[in-house]
């Protein structure tokens, strides 16, 4: 994971990002050169910032609360370690998002090893069980009752989208939830971005056949 | 993809407003125009919508906690010594390389003579021999290329005489203010030679002992700088005395085996000799060598021309006064231990001197104006073995 992770990190920071010459969040730029100082309070500052995005784009994405939290510490973790390489020639986010998805990418490929639950497997919190599509579906969902029409379309939706291919799940999970544009979505995965429009196209007719009852 | 596809990729294109202006344009001339690609429009956006509508699912609070706690725990240290580790491997298996690279190479040179020890206590030696000594200026390339602090060398000699060789070699040890000594003296004298630290210890000193009736084996401590010179002067030896330069040996010509070979590599202070290939037979180094000694090379050994008998010489007893057993060995190859062909057994005898050596890391003493801050040199353990067969 580790390995394949870095090489495309160190083979595709720098090259498309060349081209837009983006420059680095004035914010991130401080906290990153901190981090390099060996500030570790830095670093928790960087995670704080984007865990939540990175978690919820993985959550969208695995479907597993305890397989998200596992990939998004992975990912920090790994971006720690390899801030030598993030050569500030993109956004330092679209960078972690690299990381994020190629780990996602390659741990979904270990299938066998890792546990994807099933949406409607039980997870013990506490004293209570919460079936894990509502748990995505709405987290903030305080009180079910309150919107119960909302939390059923939410957890539809959060099914129809692993129902369809990863590949395309990903790209609707950058672009929709993380509204990334084509090209910052095809930085992230290192592709074109005409294979990001046709994905993005191909996966939006599937979730729509998906969901055709709520098109009405 | 279809002409209608092309264009419903343009629709999701275009509610991304990921189109060029011209683009989103003609999409919007095609809207206008097509009501049913309007319908499709507003499926993608509502799609869009839902999935944009799904709620941001935040991220454990303890999530950066746990991150710090993965890093403070683990990466750096591990990563830092993983590398560490894959470096020492790889040097590890470079050594490794090289050292497997001069085995083979030893082995591929083939030397022929074994190299033996024996202490001037020793009981007894065992040694396989062939008749014709290698050429000097082999033997003195192969002495000074292969003197490191810790080293054996076994440079036999051919002489006509042995005493008139006696006289000569003990006018050059005599010239090298090297002085005869007991075996007393002598033990004490190699045993000290591995012992770096002591200062005060014999040196340039020599024991002749006979051990046969052609055979004289003289054993000397010396330093590292007094063995260059009587491997010179050893060879000038064997020069005057016009040995026949004979060419080395090879496979073939030694009887179908490897030849009589041995790399005899002895336990620092073990005298121990590991046995290498096929051989069993390990002659010599039945006495432990000095602590700190390593015997390292042999040299090479011409063919015969009129002997091709390997022998062995035997057994020594441990006095001086016991006569060896000897136990032929001439119908095997000591290699291969298959039956050989012998050639006519050579109705002259021959002579040979057997030049060994121990060194070990010493420095030289005070008398040789050796300052602490010169390199250590090291003094040498020679056993200088004469064999008259009296060609």
């Amino acid at each position: 994971v580790s390995k394949e992770a870095s090489n495309t990190l160190a083979e595709n920071d720098g090259t498309r990002e060349d081209k837009g010459k983006l420059l680095l969040d004035a914010e991130d730029a401080e906290l990153l050169e901190r981090c390099r100082k060996g500030q570790l309070e830095a670093f928790g500052a960087i995670v704080k910032k984007y865990q939540d995005r990175i978690f919820n784009a993985i959550l969208r994405i695995c479907g597993n609360h305890d397989d998200a939290e596992e990939l998004t510490q992975e990912t920090f973790v790994k971006a720690l370690e390899n801030l030598k390489s993030f050569r500030q020639a993109s956004q330092f986010y679209t960078w972690l998002f690299r990381i994020a998805m190629n780990l996602t990418i390659t741990k979904r490929r270990r299938a066998t090893r890792l546990h994807f639950s099933r949406l409607d497997s039980e997870r013990t919190d506490g004293e209570q069980t919460y079936r894990l599509g509502e748990i995505i579906a709405d987290q903030h969902q305080k009180n079910p009752h309150e919107n119960v029409v909302k939390a059923d379309i939410n957890r539809r939706v959060q099914e129809a989208l692993m129902k369809i291919d990863e590949q395309f799940r990903i790209v609707v999970v950058l672009c929709d939830i993380e509204q990334m544009g084509y090209e910052e979505i095809s930085r992230v995965l290192n592709l074109p971005v005409g294979t990001v429009k046709s994905r993005l196209h191909r996966a939006r007719n599937l979730l729509k056949n998906e969901l055709s009852d709520l098109m009405e | 993809m279809d002409e209608k596809e092309k264009i419903t990729e343009l629709l999701s294109a275009y509610i991304d407003g990921e189109l060029s202006s011209e683009q989103a344009r003609a999409v919007e001339d095609l809207l206008q125009r097509q009501p049913e690609l309007a319908k499709e429009l507003e499926s993608l956006r509502k799609v869009r919508q839902l999935i944009r509508d799904l709620p941001r699912v935040s991220a454990p609070d303890d999530l950066a906690q746990k991150v710090l706690a993965r890093v403070k725990r683990k990466p750096r240290v591990r990563l830092v010594s993983i590398k560490r580790f894959g470096q020492l491997a790889a040097a590890a298996g470079i050594i490794l390389l090289i050292g497997i690279g001069i085995i083979i190479t030893q082995l591929t040179h083939k030397p022929t003579r074994t190299a033996g020890y024996k202490s001037p206590s020793a009981s007894e030696e065992k040694t396989l021999r062939r008749s014709t000594p290698a050429p000097s200026n082999l033997l003195a390339s192969a002495a000074m290329t292969s003197t490191p602090a810790k080293a054996v060398m076994n440079i036999p000699i051919n002489t006509v005489n042995l005493t008139l060789t006696q006289k000569q070699i003990e006018s050059i040890l005599t010239r090298n203010n090297i002085k005869p000594a007991d075996s007393a003296k002598m033990t004490v004298a190699i045993k000290k030679a591995s012992k770096p630290d002591r200062k005060s210890q014999p040196i340039n000193i020599f024991k002749r002992t006979q051990i046969k009736p052609n055979q004289i084996r003289y054993e000397v401590v010396i330093t590292r700088k007094q063995l260059k010179h009587i491997i010179d002067e050893l060879n000038a030896i064997r020069a005057s005395q016009n040995v026949a330069q004979v060419p080395l040996i090879t496979p073939k010509e030694s009887g179908g085996g490897r030849g009589l070979e041995k790399i005899a590599l002895a336990e620092p202070g073990r005298g121990k000799t590991k046995k290498l290939g096929k051989e069993r037979e390990i002659a010599a180094l039945s006495q432990p060598a000095p602590a700190g000694a390593e015997k390292i090379e042999i040299a090479k050994v011409p063919t015969p021309e009129v002997d091709r008998t390997w022998t062995r010489k035997g057994e020594i007893a441990k006095s001086a006064s016991t006569k060896r057993q000897i136990r032929p060995l001439e119908k095997l190859h000591p290699l291969s231990r298959k039956p050989i062909v012998t050639a006519a057994t050579p109705k002259e005898s021959k002579s040979r001197h057997s030049f060994i050596a121990y060194s070990s890391n010493k420095a030289e003493p005070s008398s040789r104006k050796t300052t602490t801050t010169q390199p250590q040199l090291a003094q040498i353990v020679v056993i200088l073995t004469a064999v008259n067969t009296g060609r």
